[in-house]
């Protein structure tokens, strides 16, 4: 009898079984390799442990169950139910790579958030008790009033895997209440979270946008030569500004499907789609160019020399 | 010429040596021709990770806990369907409507039923990687919520149903996609993601054009097929060759000389008899000029989830391609007596059919 697959002891039991603990570990693992993820900091290589608490964070974060209900919907079989799954891996773990200090303060101030009974999240807001109309305080205000409360860091193990927290939960808890009490009408997250980074040290933008698995692709950036004629350097402008999907299938939107496939060898579908959504760019990128049509054809000359197409 | 570049998952079983014996060829002949794909396969294998597999019971232990609502899970196992209404969460699934994919899946909310169906996609974002008219709500007997990207919602067909998985709230639903479409402020008390940023353009774009595809094929795409396969000269063509002009073929099917312009226009199909007095006259068979569509509702009762799995039944015994079996069966006329072209009426003729096709295929008692 042949043992289940991971797909299958998803749907029998809803949770993952051994082969997908397994599964979820080998897509690690080959993502990371595949991607040239650095290790943790700290650790000269990708150990195993360091894998398998990549692979533990990716079911355990605030999105894990959701993701893989859709993912299991979204398979329909074992074959793309790891295909699916190796996708995800491969995009949380360059998502977590470039995920910065801030968005993990972003996470755990949600996280913290969840757990206090008279602060609620209404229409995007963070609300402390009862919402009023009284007039909300200003940047400065809540950052005078985050500094009045004393922040306790956790001893933390300078040898653990896992990021020291920048504060306890319970003074994150006393930040977020000192916060919202000058916030009758309630805070929208990011900038609940702009305060308390600005309290706690914490101070870049997180990047939580999936990547499309081509953008491995990509070779180093070329350097600025210096163009001298200003559409070319529009051109390079606006080519910096599609993914790289978007600047091989520059030169023949033009083209049936069927050639911008084979002239670019991306599946037929996958081309129409990437057509599709470079088009839509286009015209945002150059509505208010007022020499489109220049700046375009620079765009793709630069597209055809940067990927060497015909 | 070029091949495709092989799939991530392909380049990454490539470089530790698992890939089967035909994808591992497949790679290696695109290696040698893109130095792209080389060039990643060669950087891959310089990354130093451990190649030892640590205590999986261990790890297993550590993910434990429930990832699959109940629901979610038993929907998926017994293929659950429904009646389509707002606020109901599906799998959606097409074949490739270019023909050189795997099939197309997709999870979506249905925000509104009529001819077609309007469908919102749904993904697990959080709030701060979704656009402001996508709503999240929490799904029925789940401890998550989705992300519903009304903004993107686009028709599909019927036919794309596949398996009914839930329910998310089908008022905030209807009020955010009513609020857009009169171009009014997202209606408050709900949970909405943020403004669009360059980098969630992009994403959402590739949302909007995944969605596209679930709703670009049709069973009715593949009527003139089963046409051209049934009979293979065209009317019109045939009488052209014969040297007819308008009289005559207004002699031989009574047509006025308006509509027989029509029919060599092919703006207009001839009649059973008509056709049939064109066929005698010749002294050939010629197939019709104009494929006429099908009664709607007669495609409605194909195109039906409640028999979509099915149909797929039967296929799978007769060993057809499950989408282009269905979609023969909407390009296979049905009469009946007593049949008013009611909704019921359809119906109940689809019905006998497939009964009687899964009693052939031993799927049913006769």
């Amino acid at each position: 009898m042949t043992a289940p697959g991971p797909r299958e002891e998803l749907l029998a039991t809803g949770e993952l079984g051994p082969a997908g603990v397994k599964l979820l570990y080998t897509s690690v693992r080959q993502a990371v390799r595949l991607r040239r993820l650095p290790p943790p900091p700290g650790a000269p290589v990708w150990t195993a442990d360091a894998l398998m608490e990549a692979a533990h964070d990716i079911v355990a974060s605030r999105q894990g169950p959701a993701r893989f209900a859709i993912l299991a919907a979204r398979s329909s079989d074992e074959a793309s139910f790891r295909s699916q799954l190796f996708t995800l891996v491969m995009n949380d773990l360059a998502s977590a790579n470039r995920r910065s200090a801030r968005g993990r303060l972003s996470e755990r101030v949600k996280d913290v958030v969840a757990d206090m009974p008279d602060v609620h999240v209404v229409n995007g807001k963070v609300i402390l008790g009862a919402a009023s109309d009284a007039p909300t305080a200003s940047f400065a205000d809540f950052v005078a009033a985050a500094a009045q409360v004393l922040v306790t860091v956790p001893q933390w193990d300078d040898q653990a895997r896992r990021q020291a927290p920048v504060a306890d939960a319970a003074s994150v808890q006393a930040l977020v209440r000192s916060v919202l009490a000058l916030a009758p009408r309630g805070l929208p997250h990011r900038d609940l979270v702009a305060v308390l980074a600005h309290r706690l040290g914490v101070h870049d933008a997180p990047q939580p946008v999936d990547q499309d698995a081509l953008e491995m692709l990509a070779p180093s950036a070329l350097d600025d030569p210096a163009q001298v004629a200003v559409d070319s350097v529009r051109g390079r402008q606006l080519l910096d500004q599609l993914m790289v999907e978007q600047q091989m299938v520059l030169p023949y939107l033009e083209e049936s499907v069927r050639d911008i496939a084979e002239l670019t060898g991306l599946r037929r579908s996958k081309a129409w789609q990437v057509a599709q959504s470079t088009r839509l760019r286009l015209a945002d990128l150059l509505a208010d160019e007022p020499d489109a049509v220049q700046v375009l054809g620079a765009a793709t000359d630069l597209a055809r020399t940067r990927w060497g197409l015909g | 010429m070029t091949t495709p570049h092989p799939e991530a998952i392909e380049l990454a079983d490539f470089v530790d040596g698992v890939a089967d014996d035909v994808t591992a060829a497949r790679v290696g002949k695109h290696l040698r021709t893109c130095a792209i794909c080389a060039a990643i396969v060669e950087e891959a294998r310089l990354v130093p990770v451990a190649d030892d597999e640590p205590d999986l019971a261990a790890v297993a232990q550590r993910m434990s806990g429930e990832l699959l609502p109940e629901k979610w899970r038993r929907g998926l196992v017994e293929q659950n369907i429904a009646d389509p209404q707002a606020g109901q969460v599906w799998r959606l699934r097409t074949p490739d409507p270019f023909g050189d994919g795997p099939e197309v899946t997709g999870i979506a909310v249905v925000v509104t039923v009529g001819d077609d169906l309007l469908v919102a996609p749904v993904t697990a974002d959080p709030q701060e990687s979704t656009d402001p008219w996508t709503v999240h709500l929490p799904l029925d007997g789940a401890h998550f919520a989705v992300a519903v990207w009304v903004s993107l919602a686009q028709p599909v067909g019927f036919e794309a149903l596949d398996v009914y998985l839930g329910d998310v709230e089908q008022a905030a639903v209807l009020a955010v996609h009513r609020a857009l479409r009169r171009g009014q402020q997202p209606p408050a008390g709900l949970v909405l993601g943020g403004p669009v940023t360059p980098e969630l353009r992009e994403y959402r774009e590739r949302l909007r054009s995944h969605l596209t595809l679930l709703g670009e094929l049709r069973l009715t795409d593949h009527l003139s097929e089963a046409n051209d396969e049934a009979t293979s000269v065209d009317v019109v063509d045939a009488i052209r060759a014969a040297g007819w002009d308008l009289r005559r073929l207004g002699r031989e099917t009574g047509l006025h000389a308006a509509d027989a312009r029509a029919v060599m226009n092919r703006s207009l199909a001839l009649t059973e008899s008509q056709q049939a007095a064109v066929n005698s006259a010749l002294g050939m068979s010629a197939s019709a000029s104009v494929v006429p569509l099908p009664a709607p509702a007669f495609v409605r009762a194909v195109a039906t989830p409640w028999r979509r799995h099915r149909f797929e039944k039967v296929a799978q015994v007769r060993q057809s391609d499950l989408w282009l079996f269905r979609a023969g069966q909407v390009a296979q006329p049905m009469a009946a007596r007593n049949n008013a072209g009611e909704a019921a009426d359809w119906d109940a003729l689809v019905e006998q059919r497939l009964r009687r096709l899964e009693i052939e295929a031993g799927l049913r008692e006769p």
